[in-house]
């Protein structure tokens, strides 16, 4: 009983929210307009706009033949991320980046939960393979979506007022991409972005030669 | 034109030229040809060494880039860099440095703005924006390490890039080499060829280093500034040689090889080829000198026979033992020497017993037939005044040799006017002038004649007189009219002579001359065939001669 009373509570003080809410659909395409994935796009809100909680679930950033799965993850601040290594390898995962400087030493297996404090990207490494490359995205926002192969994504029950779009991918050039936006009730804002990628840096695994013996 | 230019040399000199000929247009047509393969020979050498150099020094710089790459992943470099630990930096730095064997490195710390800041291991230009930032943003957008040529300190220098990866490209190691004269000259023994690196400066390539010596480069840039822009193989005379460059691709390499060098063994080759060709010179104009002897010597030999028949020596024989044409025309020409030879015999004999002029006839090989034919002629008859009282003091022997002389005296004056002794009788002289030979003045020809057979025989009195010997006087008379000419006698003994009654008149009118006292006496007839001017002719008068009813109309030359 007491619980049931608890949702209605929680229902009536979030009904003026749910009533007056709209949604963003974005669409990334790059210089010669092919869609874009990985791309990652956040929503901060600018008019004091209610947010809802942080989830505490630890996300996971898994190791799997000697890649990070998924490539990119995106966390709100304060978020934990746990590293469980599932190859038969050590890896060992670290980061240089500024939002969060860490390293997970040789391991396999589980890992200790890692807790990103400041919003910020951050690019994972491994200490034994070159190639291994990560990202995390760290907002501060519950609002965040990261684009598929379609390279459209949406954002949707978001609360009426001003947002400013924050984009991000791994090889945008000059960092990250600022838009500011107005959302009116049961509105469907279409923002489309055209992003300026550089090359990748050239990947130095060579699974052929991984697979050839002596 | 000092040379005699005779057949032989002739023969010779065609000979000599013809060799000459072949043997320099072989020669020009070999140097041609062999000239332009060891230029195209050099210049394929000089790409070759080209795309060898190339790769050499794209390995040198691959193996600064796998040096770098392997630090650029070093987790304790990463560490270190990222702890901004500047002393601990500059001496990985340097140990890298050493490890990998580079000239110099740089760190370029990637910041968020450009340019990029510059550490290096003993901290010179510490702090300072990285100079070529446009290189390194197109091998950040390429992706891949860099690998420039850069100007530096006057010179250039190769320069790798690689990003310090965390995992991302965070800063970028650039380790390189000098290319300086020391690595020219290393270039320079392992291609066997001259190397010069060049670099553009204002659109200008000039030569920055090269294991030429300061004199070259001038000229190199020179020839570099007067190529075509596109151009990539050039030759260029440098120290007195031909050299062949090649332009690398990018202009940043040049190879030179000397092109003497390259035609050494066509220039030996040459020498040899003009060795045996002044051999062969030599062979042939030995062998032509004996050819042409052997074609011109029977036609000299028949060249001095012809001089000698034309000398009048008819015995001149060839001697030629060939069976060629040439062999063939001396047997001719001796067969022909024999045949004059011959003809010669018969007419000196046959001019003793006839005349010359009968003699030729028969020579000439008319048929000599009996009988005769009518034609008008001029006779003469010559005769001497008292030859017998004259002879009677003389021996025998003494009176034929007067007489020879005077009857060859006056001879040669019958020939001389194209008359022909038709015989001697005694001291006397018949002559005939139209027959065998017909002249159409032969009346006016005796005429001529009997008048200077006086003259010659006031000569021939003269010598007497200075001899101390009987002057001689003569008688002429001259008659023209028909006779009856041709041979007479037996068919084996044959005698060309006139006869008729114009015959008798003439000697009856010789015999006239003494009663007369005037000669030479010449008939009517004489006179309107000879067509003479009466000023130079003196009427003597009717003459009744022996044996004619009718008077003769006899006349004289005038004194």
């Amino acid at each position: 009983m007491r619980y049931l009373i608890k949702i209605i509570v929680v229902y009536i003080f979030l009904m003026p929210l749910m009533a007056f809410a709209g949604e963003i659909e974005a669409r990334f395409l790059d210089d010669r307009g092919r869609p874009v994935a990985e791309a990652v796009i956040s929503a901060i809100p600018l008019s004091g706009q209610a947010v809802p909680a942080m989830s505490k679930i630890p996300v996971e950033l898994e190791q799997i033949d000697k890649e990070f799965k998924p490539n990119v993850t995106i966390i709100q601040r304060g978020g934990k991320i746990l590293f469980p290594n599932r190859d038969s390898v050590s890896h060992h995962v670290y980061s240089f980046s500024e939002a969060k400087k860490f390293e997970l030493p040789l391991y396999t297996g589980a890992s200790r939960p890692i807790v990103f404090e400041n919003p910020g990207v951050i690019t994972l490494g491994c200490n034994i393979h070159d190639w291994m490359k990560g990202y995390i995205v760290v907002v501060d926002t519950p609002f965040f979506a990261l684009s598929d192969a379609t390279g459209v994504i949406a954002i949707k029950d978001l609360p009426v007022g001003a947002w400013r779009l924050e984009v991000w991918h791994p090889r945008l050039k000059g960092g990250l991409m600022v838009r500011e936006v107005n959302l009116t009730d049961g509105a469907a804002l279409n923002e489309s972005f055209t992003l300026s990628l550089r090359r990748e840096w050239k990947k130095t695994r060579d699974r052929a030669r991984e697979k050839s013996g002596y | 034109m000092f040379i005699k230019r005779s057949f032989r040399n002739r023969l010779l000199l065609a000979f000599l030229s013809l060799f000459v000929i072949v043997q320099v247009s072989s020669f020009l047509i070999i140097d041609r040809v062999i000239t332009r393969a060891a230029r195209e020979r050099a210049t394929d050498d000089l790409r070759n060494a080209a795309i060898i150099l190339k790769q050499f020094l794209l390995e040198r710089s691959d193996l600064l880039i796998q040096g770098a790459s392997l630090f650029s992943r070093d987790y304790a470099f990463q560490q270190t860099y990222f702890a901004d630990d500047r002393e601990t930096i500059r001496s990985a730095l340097l140990s890298l440095q050493q490890r990998i064997h580079a000239d110099f490195i740089l760190l370029l710390a990637d910041e968020d703005d450009w340019p990029v800041r510059v550490q290096t291991p003993r901290g010179e230009d510490e702090g300072k924006p990285f100079k070529h930032p446009e290189l390194l943003e197109e091998s950040i957008e390429a992706g891949e390490p860099g690998s420039w040529v850069i100007s530096r300190d006057q010179g250039l220098v190769r320069m790798v890039a690689v990003p310090l990866l965390a995992p991302e490209p965070v800063a970028w190691l650039c380790v390189g080499f000098k290319m300086d004269e020391k690595l020219v000259k290393s270039l320079e023994r392992f291609v066997g060829f001259g190397v010069s690196l060049v670099k553009e400066v204002d659109g200008q390539l000039l030569v920055v280093t090269s294991s030429l010596g300061p004199d070259a480069r001038n000229t190199v840039e020179i020839a570099l500034a007067s190529r075509s822009s596109d151009q990539k193989d050039f030759q260029v005379v440098m120290n007195d040689e031909l050299h062949s460059l090649h332009l690398r691709d990018d202009s940043s390499l040049l190879l030179h090889a000397s092109l003497e060098r390259a035609l050494q063994p066509l220039r030996q080759l040459q020498r040899v080829f003009a060795l045996l060709a002044f051999l062969a010179l030599l062979v042939v104009f030995l062998l032509g000198k004996t050819v042409a002897k052997t074609v011109t010597q029977p036609v000299e030999r028949l060249v001095q026979g012809v001089r000698r028949v034309t000398a009048g020596d008819l015995t001149a024989e060839v001697a030629v033992e060939r069976d060629d044409e040439i062999g063939m025309l001396a047997n001719s020409f001796n067969v022909m020497a024999r045949g004059l030879e011959e003809k010669e015999k018969v007419r000196s004999l046959l001019g003793k017993v006839v005349s010359n002029q009968i003699a030729e006839e028969l020579l000439r090989g008319k048929t000599v037939q009996l009988g005769g034919e009518i034609r008008t002629v001029t006779v003469l008859f010559t005769d001497l005044r008292s030859f017998t009282t004259t002879c009677e003091k003389m021996q025998p022997e003494e009176v034929l040799h007067f007489l020879n002389r005077y009857l060859d005296c006056m001879a040669k004056v019958v020939e001389k006017h194209g008359g022909v002794i038709d015989k001697f009788i005694g001291d006397a002289i018949m002559a005939i002038f139209g027959a065998p030979v017909s002249l159409p003045d032969h009346a006016r020809r005796a005429v001529e004649c009997g008048r200077e057979m006086h003259s010659e025989l006031k000569l021939l009195n003269e010598k007497l007189r200075q001899e101390g010997r009987p002057e001689i006087a003569m008688g002429v008379g001259i008659h023209t009219g028909e006779v009856v000419a041709g041979n007479m006698g037996a068919e084996n003994r044959l005698n060309y002579t006139v006869i008729g009654d114009t015959v008798n008149v003439a000697a009856r009118l010789e015999s006239e001359t003494k009663s007369v006292g005037r000669s030479p006496l010449f008939s009517q007839a004489t006179l309107e065939a000879a067509c003479l001017n009466t000023d130079e002719v003196a009427l003597i008068g009717p003459l009744h001669v022996k044996g004619r009813e009718q008077p003769i109309l006899v006349s004289t030359l005038k004194e």
